[in-house]
């Protein structure tokens, strides 16, 4: 029966004043601790999805569509750009490599990409079963394509025409699954990836005529090309080269993925605001608890120090008192904070949006407790300090 | 046991003044502080307990002049080799009988031993209720707690402050009894302050104070 055992003894003998603290204090913890948690996710999905990619090619239009649909394959694109462009650009001595993007169909809501096995490479893409396309019309799903589809290698499916679910459906052209990727917590996980030829064939459909042919594969296009450098001094002359001598424009998503996050940043403060406001509305209410406490309790607090505790121990359990609310409430609010990130990943699962995970704990996040013990002592230490003050032999004599 | 010489004690509204010049009790004996109401007697108690601090003169417990120590130390002193028995017999009423004994041995830097604090509840008759509440014992019973929890680290000295003062006669007779009968078998000077002259009977030996006096402003 120490004085931390005492302070939780009152604690426990008001379950309602303590459980609504605690709550309040969740509620705050809560709140930044969901912005802290979505913002790092959507921050990490945002990184694994750019890396290795130093710039997007595409038609000109905005660059932030240019990377939301070429890398986060979130937007429409902002339409074609002609092969022997692209071609023409991947000559430049500063680029290592160009990996093609072909948009246009979707299966079930799931993107159809004709590209290269570059692009799988890029991300790490391992296979799960089966093996990578050789020829036109094979497919290779991403984990989360199969899993929603229940897709496996050997199945055969039609693309509907459009990026999103419900467009004409290509009856007549009829994809094969030969593999299936394992999962990397990338956007390769909801694509279907098929090669560029693919593309082309679906929608030029089989060509007969010789001379129609020709003219059709010298106006071939590809969406958009993520572009490797070979030297980073590429990035100081190539895009302004490319914005400014051809029809073409380019991103880099490093600059615009920067921009888009302060974007979210913005939200992101508010809420946080808001967490800040309920967390110092929770340090109020524990105040006004622990100033009634020191009320209520002064004649308990008085025949503590006839039992010879120092002034100090009286301090030192109500700061206790609050310090256990603290710990509680911020530990209720991580588990809160996780809960509904859990719930916004299910979202935007849903939205075939980015993928971030509400279950991923880290130690950095014991950080947001720091605000909430921060508002427990403060909340504490002018009631701990009058309750070491009191003046005991007056309260004894009061009640004789 | 205690020896109280030239005490001087100012309220704090100055003028009233606490007189004692000097004043002996032996170890193992009893005595009633007596007096009309607002003599003094309850800060008598506290002067003793080292809860105020006089203003002259010294208060010396069991050889140890309280004036002389730190707070923190007098605070220890008094958890160690005081034990006190308010009016209401106020026990935690968050605790239970026994943690109420704990939690004096804990704040009085003592081992925690609920052996000790069990034999102690037994021989106040209560151990059969150590795991009850306050609020789940009968007055006697909560009493009998508060005066167990009062010796549970053995003092030399037990003060009690009015404790008979809203007993009807046959509950008085019955906490006269326990509080003397436990000094005398515990070894402790008990030391009562009260106007019961219910009391008076049981403890031949009183100390009478004067009504508060006037110092005459020069």
């Amino acid at each position: 029966m120490n004085i931390a055992q005492l302070a939780w003894s009152y604690l426990r003998a008001r379950p309602l004043g303590t459980l609504l603290n605690v709550l309040l204090l969740a509620l705050g913890v809560g709140t930044i601790g969901f912005v802290w948690i979505v913002n790092g996710q959507v921050g990490d999905s945002l990184n694994r999805d750019a890396r290795g990619i130093d710039l997007v090619v595409g038609a000109k239009g905005s660059p932030m569509q240019l990377i939301l649909s070429g890398i986060y394959q979130l937007d429409a694109p902002t339409g074609n750009i002609p092969l022997k462009a692209a071609q023409e650009v991947a000559k430049n001595p500063l680029i290592r490599k160009v990996i093609p993007i072909s948009l246009g169909d979707s299966f079930r809501g799931f993107r159809v990409v004709g590209t290269s096995p570059d692009y799988v490479a890029l991300y790490g893409g391992q296979l799960q079963s089966g093996r990578m396309w050789n020829d036109k019309m094979e497919a290779v799903l991403g984990s989360t394509v199969a899993q929603h589809s229940g897709q496996q290698v050997g199945g055969r499916f039609v693309g509907s025409h459009g990026l999103t679910e419900g467009g004409p459906v290509h009856g007549d052209s009829v994809y094969t699954v030969v593999g299936v990727l394992k999962p990397t917590g990338t956007v390769l996980d909801r694509l279907v990836l098929v090669n560029t030829e693919s593309v082309w064939f679906v929608h030029e459909g089989a060509l007969t005529d010789p001379d129609e042919r020709k003219v059709v594969e010298g106006e071939r296009q590809v969406t958009l090309v993520l572009v490797q450098y070979t030297s980073p001094l590429a990035a100081v002359s190539l895009p302004r080269r490319i914005n400014s001598e051809t029809n073409m424009q380019s991103a880099s998503p490093a600059y615009e993925s920067a921009r888009l996050f302060r974007m979210i940043g913005v939200g992101a403060d508010v809420i946080r605001a808001f967490g800040g406001v309920v967390l110092a509305t929770a340090a109020l209410s524990l105040f006004i608890a622990l100033y009634h406490a020191l009320n209520e309790r002064a004649y308990d607090i008085a025949v503590l120090r006839t039992l010879g505790a120092r002034p100090a121990s009286i301090a030192l359990m109500l700061v206790l008192e609050a310090l256990m609310l603290a710990i509680l409430g911020g530990v209720l609010g991580l588990l809160l904070a996780h809960g509904l990130a859990a719930i916004l990943a299910w979202w935007m699962t849903q939205q075939e949006s980015l993928r971030i995970s509400g279950w991923v704990f880290s130690v950095e996040e014991l950080w947001l407790l720091v605000p909430a013990l921060l508002a427990a002592a403060l909340a504490a230490l002018l009631p701990g300090w009058r309750a070491s003050q009191a003046n005991i032999s007056a309260t004894l004599a009061r009640r004789n | 046991m205690i020896r109280i010489e030239q005490l001087r004690f100012a309220y704090r509204n100055g003028s009233d003044v606490l007189r004692l010049d000097e004043f002996t009790l032996e170890p193992k004996s009893n005595i009633l502080v007596v007096g009309p109401s607002g003599c003094g007697k309850t800060t008598l108690l506290h002067l003793v307990a080292g809860l105020l601090q006089p203003t002259a003169g010294r208060v010396v417990v069991d050889g140890q002049d309280l004036a002389g120590l730190a707070p923190r130390a007098r605070d220890l002193f008094r958890g160690r080799h005081i034990g006190i028995v308010l009016q209401q017999f106020h026990l935690l009423p968050t605790l239970t009988a026994m943690q109420n004994l704990l939690v004096a041995q804990s704040i009085a830097g003592r081992p925690v031993d609920r052996a000790a604090a069990q034999a102690m509840l037994a021989a106040l008759g209560v151990d059969e209720q150590a795991h009850a509440y306050p609020y789940q014992l009968s007055v006697g019973q909560q009493q009998r707690v508060a005066i167990a929890r009062a010796l549970i680290n053995h003092p030399m000295l037990l003060l009690a402050d009015e404790p008979t003062s809203n007993l009807d006669d046959e509950a008085c007779a019955a906490v006269a009894d326990l509080l003397l009968d436990t000094a005398r078998r515990q070894g402790v000077s008990l030391v009562v302050a009260t106007h019961d002259t219910r009391l008076k009977a049981r403890v031949p030996r009183q100390l009478a104070l004067p009504g508060r006096r006037r110092e005459a402003s020069a």
